[in-house]
């Protein structure tokens, strides 16, 4: 909707908060499932704790397991001897497109020196809504309770020992 | 300077910067990447009018490399054929700019030719 609100000559403020809406719709998302994937192990999935765990989640962690799972790699205490884990696609979708929409959201939130065009976020905001799409397609996955794990313990589960 | 030194220098130095392109490359770093990525690009995709390239850590201080594709727009601009073409381009264009930048992030952002970006005084 903001993106198209001014269709003629759109608003930077426009462009700008459509990015980031579209950002921070995948974080709750993603932050979302994996505070009720941990809080349904614990026998504690009412909304309360949910809200609360979602909040113990960090954009930054998020942003670079999202990079590694993106780009086909696990943690290393997961990974198997000679094991070569490839990510499914539609996995690969979802935390691509989650590490590209964080970058976008800080350069549309705090650089401002760089201007967006309506163009450009549209193009953001398709991946985003294909995020969304193979999210659904895959968030019963094993990959993808792995992937939404990763978000809390990657830097446990990846020191070498 | 001397005039008669500087109409000398003058197409030595318009040759290096037609070299460089600092206004596709940003930064020596973007020149020897974006390059590499034009040079395995080729044949270049149909749509794709040109790419610009800014090399630097991003906002959580990891290495990235942001590319700008231009997409040709020659007729009225339309929304579904910008994201098509768009779409087009990044298949090719995203798998080989990780293998060409395997330790670095990868942004890829799509923009029209029918936005003039230095008239808006977006980066070029």
């Amino acid at each position: 909707m903001l993106v198209k609100r001014e269709p003629k000559n759109p608003k930077q403020v426009s462009l700008r908060r459509a990015v980031s809406a579209a950002y921070y719709a995948l974080f709750h998302l993603l932050a979302e499932a994996a505070a009720r994937q941990f809080a349904e192990l614990c026998g504690r999935g009412d909304a309360g704790t949910v809200s609360r765990l979602v909040r113990s989640f960090s954009h930054i962690d998020m942003k670079r397991v999202s990079e590694k799972i993106g780009s086909s790699v696990l943690p290393t205490s997961l990974l198997r001897p000679n094991e070569k884990y490839l990510t499914p696609d539609d996995l690969k979708r979802v935390a691509t497109a989650f590490g590209a929409l964080y970058q976008a959201r800080m350069d549309a939130d705090y650089d401002t020196g760089k201007p967006v065009t309506r163009p450009e976020v549209l193009k953001r905001l398709e991946e985003a809504k294909e995020a969304f799409e193979a999210w659904e397609r895959v968030k019963g996955a094993d990959d993808a309770k792995l992937y939404l794990a990763c978000f809390s313990l990657w830097e446990t589960w990846n020191k070498q020992r | 300077m001397a005039e008669e030194a500087r109409q000398e220098a003058l197409p030595h130095f318009q040759a290096i910067v037609n070299i460089l392109e600092p206004d596709r490359f940003m930064n020596p770093e973007a020149f020897a990447l974006g390059k590499t990525i034009e040079q395995k690009l080729l044949p270049k995709p149909q749509h794709l009018d040109h790419l610009r390239f800014m090399s630097g850590p991003d906002s959580t201080g990891d290495p990235a490399l942001w590319i700008w594709a231009f997409v040709d727009e020659t007729d009225e601009y339309d929304d579904a054929r910008f994201l098509e073409r768009a779409g087009v381009i990044e298949d090719v264009l995203e798998p080989i700019a990780r293998e060409v930048a395997p330790e670095g992030r990868v942004y890829l952002h799509f923009r029209s030719t029918s936005d003039v970006p230095e008239v808006q005084g977006v980066p070029a």
